[in-house]
């Protein structure tokens, strides 16, 4: 058969023009899906409820204590206004003035509610970094666990939770499978490391307290399914105690506070972080120091002092990973100290 | 002064004939012939003035390089897109990278079009290498063979530094892994480690490392190799293996018959990929925690054959097949000296039969040594011998053997070097598509799961 060149032509012409144009379809989807995100419908929703004469469409953006960006005011439009009534659908709803003043110290969202600040989709953002959808972000009442981040248990007000928590903690026994000493991870193999990362969700927390074997088949751990039957506040106080050992993935506050202001940890505030930056993962979340933190001193353990954290601060000393200073706690003599 | 004004006029007046002449010289001469426009227009130049019809023919190649060629364009206007962007930092890069895909105007879209484009780039490379070996299309062409092996590399090495950059617990420690197969390579292993890595571990000095490497270096070397790669079919004659007696030999104008279907291919590349990365974004991982491993780590999907391999043993996996694999495809041009049967998927009707045995041969082989290996039943005896020496007893060491014997039955059988070489070569790629597909399937702690099992411990 001769080969028919026009044809040919013809048919490649047609071709082409039917290529381009799935083309030119294919970009004007994706322009159109741009447009009408759902933050942009969101902040057009809040402009028609408070009748706001704004119509412009921006992306809003805040850096938190810890440098990190964070878009959560795109969405959350009402955090800080006080004339919305309760019927305001629970986005746009105002923060509780309780502490408002975290708001107005920039001290972030997500250095409490943890999520993820720079997402946009409310999936993502209310999921941890990476789209993980384990956690939900956290409120009340599990919300006192991040007060831990950058204070002291006890040493502020609005955390009776954590300390009620490490203190049923104790009086469990629970130290003595899962310790919680320094000594970085690996130091003890009997109970799970419980500031080991990869937080558990809140849901597997509950269960490990009431059923340990639903999560872990063959586990030894015994149940306190019986003593929490009878207080169930002590189950969530002490939820919002295991919450606190591992905060790392509830927000970036990894590279130290910025502002300083209202922390009461000078130490923790920066190595409450996640590993592999600011400190790396010493975090002291072993209720005996933290406890004993102002008698021992950050230098019990660590040999000095840092003189001024910051640029030109000079090194934070590292601890011996492989040579702790147990005798701090471990020949005081007293009974139930662990070891 | 008047002859200046009437010059001016007469110029400004001349103005749209001297623009369409000044800016597409050679139309004069040409005209707009389809000689014309192939001699004056630098995208069509590479072309010659006429091609047979059996190289317009989609059989003849499958347009598998102009598939690659594509990816790899599309793959520089995305990736200097994402460069805007991008922070090349252990402390901003996976920040740069959430802003890319969460709040960046079309910045997930761009991203998911780069990274199926490098994946799309992968795979059409291998299978264009592929189609040209079963052609035995290297025949006289030994210098563009080893210069598109070179482009091979280079896109390898292109996926795997650009792998490291979104700086997500995934990519940080799928390289970790890759790299710490490099222990595994005797006398240069540890130099080029340190090499890659700026150090031991992966850190600051890696990172930037691996996007100088992706964003300049090794897009460099790929376009010079584009250049000479598409030069030299042009100098060999176009394509190999001359086309039988009949209507496969007419010639035919390249413009328009030739070049529009590659314009055609091209753009329908583009379509399907802008298609995909708009339904399916690229994943972006948890944040680097340089203490915990992902587990499983796993190596990227197109090194996950090497990572299994290195499972059963880390000589063998990382250094023996990779090393066995790419002197063979080397040497390949030199082995094999057969003018029969070149430009013919798979050569002659011998050759054929040999290379499908094979085939079938290998994927029997493939399924006979994991049961044996992964459950001590009736392979006992191998197991115990796989402890004893874990170097030389293993699925790995079995495929070597099966390439050989392959390659020495078709040998003897056909008396063809070509059926030989390419049945080894069909074995290989078999299993080792295997092996990525068990490493696909590997769980915590490299356990073995069905893709349908759920995997231990994911809360």
């Amino acid at each position: 058969m001769l080969f028919d060149l026009a044809k040919d032509t013809r048919r490649l012409r047609v071709g082409l023009f039917a290529g381009a144009l799935s083309l030119l379809l294919v970009l004007a989807w994706i322009g159109l899906r741009e447009a009408r995100t759902e933050w942009r419908s969101t902040q057009a929703d809040f402009f028609d409820l408070t009748g706001d004469a704004r119509h412009t469409t921006e992306i809003l953006q805040n850096k938190n204590c810890s440098g990190q960006t964070e878009r959560c005011a795109t969405c959350h439009l009402g955090a800080r206004r006080r004339d919305l009534g309760a019927q305001t659908p629970k986005v746009y709803r105002a923060h509780p003035p309780s502490m408002l003043r975290h708001l107005e110290r920039r001290t972030g969202c997500s250095t409490c509610h943890g999520g993820c600040g720079r997402a946009l989709e409310s999936e993502l953002a209310h999921a941890l970094p990476g789209g993980r959808k384990r956690d939900p972000l956290l409120g009340q009442p599990y919300i006192q666990a991040s007060c831990a981040r950058c204070h002291l248990p006890g040493a502020q007000e609005g955390m009776q939770r954590l300390v009620a928590g490490a203190e049923i903690y104790v009086r469990l026994g629970c130290l003595i499978c899962h310790p919680l000493n320094v000594g970085g991870r690996g130091s003890w193999d009997f109970g799970t490391d419980l500031r080991a990362p990869g937080r558990k969700s809140l849901a597997y927390l509950r269960m490990s307290l009431i059923d340990p074997a639903a999560n872990f088949p063959g586990s030894t751990m015994p149940s306190f399914k019986n003593y929490f039957s009878d207080n169930p506040e002590g189950l969530t106080d002490v939820l919002v105690f295991l919450l606190s050992l591992n905060i790392e993935d509830a927000g970036d506050c990894s590279r130290g506070n910025k502002t300083g202001a209202g922390v009461d940890k000078p130490c923790s505030g920066c190595h409450a972080g996640a590993g592999g930056r600011a400190g790396g993962r010493m975090a002291h979340k072993c209720v005996y120091i933290v406890e004993r933190k102002d008698e021992l001193g950050c230098a019990a353990c660590h040999q000095h002092e840092i003189p001024a954290p910051g640029p030109g601060g000079g090194r934070c000393p590292v601890i011996n990973r492989h040579r702790p200073n147990c005798v701090v706690c471990h020949e005081t003599g007293e009974g139930d100290r662990p070891g | 002064m008047k002859g200046f004004f009437s010059a001016l006029w007469g110029n400004l007046s001349g103005l749209p004939g001297n623009l369409r002449r000044g800016l597409r010289p050679g139309v004069a001469e040409g005209g707009n012939s389809a000689a014309g426009r192939l001699r004056r227009s630098f995208a069509y130049h590479l072309h010659p003035l006429r091609v047979t019809r059996r190289a317009l023919r989609a059989s003849t190649t499958l347009g598998l390089g102009v598939v690659s060629l594509t990816a790899f364009l599309i793959l520089g206007v995305t990736g200097v897109l994402l460069m805007i962007y991008y922070q090349p930092g252990t402390s901003d890069a996976y920040a740069s990278m959430q802003d890319i895909q969460y709040a960046v105007a079309m910045g997930s879209f761009v991203r998911a079009l780069h990274r199926w484009a490098a994946y799309a780039m992968l795979v059409s490379i291998l299978l264009h290498l592929l189609r040209v070996a079963s052609m035995g299309a290297y025949r006289g062409r030994e210098l563009n063979w080893l210069v598109g092996l070179g482009l091979g590399g280079l896109a390898l090495g292109l996926a795997f530094t650009g792998y490291l950059l979104p700086w997500d617990q995934r990519s940080y420690w799928a390289v970790r892994v890759s790299a710490s197969m490099l222990d595994s390579v005797p006398l240069l292993g540890l130099a080029v480690k340190n090499l890659m890595l700026g150090g031991q571990t992966v850190g600051q000095a890696a990172l930037l490392r691996f996007y100088m490497l992706h964003v300049a270096m090794l897009p460099a070397g790929m376009l010079a190799l584009i250049a000479v790669h598409l030069w030299r079919i042009r100098r060999d004659g176009g394509l190999a293996g001359a086309p039988e007696d009949g209507e496969d030999s007419e010639l035919l104008p390249a413009w328009p018959h030739l070049v529009l279907r590659e314009a055609l291919l091209m753009l329908w590349v583009l379509v399907v990929l802008a298609a995909v990365a708009a339904l399916v974004s690229a994943p972006l991982g948890a944040p680097v925690d340089v203490h915990v491993p992902a587990n499983p780590e796993k190596a990227p999907w197109y090194f996950l054959w090497a990572q299994e391999l290195v499972s059963y043993s880390a000589r063998l996996g990382a250094f023996v097949i990779p090393a066995l694999l790419a002197l063979g495809l080397v040497g390949l041009p030199f082995l094999d000296r057969e003018d029969e049967g070149v430009g013919r998927w798979f050569g002659t009707r011998n050759c054929r039969l040999a290379v499908l045995l094979s085939g079938l041969g290998a994927i029997a082989a493939l399924a006979l040594f994991e049961v044996f290996y992964m459950q001590a039943g009736p392979g006992v005896f191998f197991k115990a011998l796989g402890t004893v020496w874990p170097d030389v007893v293993n699925p790995g060491a079995g495929m070597i053997v099966v390439a050989i014997l392959a390659m020495l039955t078709t040998g003897i059988a056909t008396d063809s070097t070509r059926a030989a070489f390419l049945s080894g070569l069909v074995v290989m790629l078999i299993m080792l598509l295997g092996f990525t597909l068990i490493g696909v399937c590997r769980g915590p702690d490299w356990v073995f799961y069905w893709p349908w099992e759920e995997w231990p411990g994911v809360v």
